[in-house]
């Protein structure tokens, strides 16, 4: 890839993120939009240089006015300001979080069955093996 | 252009841009970079090409456009857009109120005298 190619999928790559709670269609469509609309720029232009490419993508707006503009457009409120970017991963460590707490609640609760199983001495031993 | 950001464009502009879309088209089929680069040329650089294109899905989805797909000799293939005759009709009724709303906020701001002056 090179360095003009690398601008357009690096600008590309911000719409992307920045509409990532759009429904999957609506994400393809203004994707694919947006690529052919760089495409045809580039075609027209003489000379393929980086300042054409940048002016392509400078005229086609900020990546986040794009996806305000999608936003507005699916009736979805857009996503707040300053935490957009990040929105999507952080909802997603939470979610990982929450199973992993819950799978650790579940490994705890067995191995404190098992004991209890095996041992005659009960509760009492097994809380002092699994501390000790 | 004048440096001072123009404030109020972009919420008159968000009612109004639609139509500007379906007016462009109301004489035969575009591109969509074609329509981007001529709202361009009319609303200056306060406009940014492509939140035109979550604008031309929703006209797509609610039946005043459609779409058809076109090789190009030149570059790949395009998008082209043309005036569904519901999307007509909702242009001719925008023309009408246009020019009622125009004047009647024209008339209160006093700005159908100074072009008098």
């Amino acid at each position: 890839m090179n360095k003009i190619d690398g601008l357009v999928e690096d600008y590309l790559s911000q719409v992307e993120r920045d509409i990532a709670d759009l429904p999957g269609s609506r994400r393809t469509e203004l994707l694919g939009d947006l690529r052919e609309h760089i495409a045809t720029a580039r075609a027209e232009l003489p000379v393929e240089t980086e300042p054409g490419i940048r002016e392509i993508l400078d005229q086609l707006g900020h990546p986040e006015e794009i996806a305000a503009a999608a936003h507005d457009a699916a009736d979805l409120p857009p996503p707040g300001r300053g935490r957009r970017r990040f929105r999507i991963g952080r909802a997603a460590m939470m979610r990982i979080a929450v199973v992993v707490l819950i799978l650790l609640a579940l490994v705890a609760v067995c191995v404190v069955v098992f004991y209890m199983d095996r041992s005659s001495t009960g509760v009492a031993q097994a809380v002092g093996t699994l501390v000790s | 252009m004048d440096t001072a950001a123009p404030v109020h464009t972009t919420a008159l502009r968000r009612g109004t841009l639609e139509f500007c879309v379906l007016a462009l088209l109301a004489d035969g089929e575009r591109y969509g970079l074609d329509i981007a680069r001529q709202l361009g040329q009319s609303f200056g650089q306060t406009m940014s090409e492509g939140t035109m294109y979550p604008l031309l899905s929703r006209l797509r989805r609610a039946g005043s456009v459609r779409s058809t797909w076109r090789e190009s000799a030149n570059g790949p293939s395009r998008r082209y857009y043309s005036l569904t005759p519901a999307g007509r009709a909702a242009l001719d009724q925008f023309r009408a109120e246009w020019v009622e709303f125009r004047s009647a906020v024209d008339q209160m701001m006093g700005t159908d005298r100074h072009e008098q002056d």
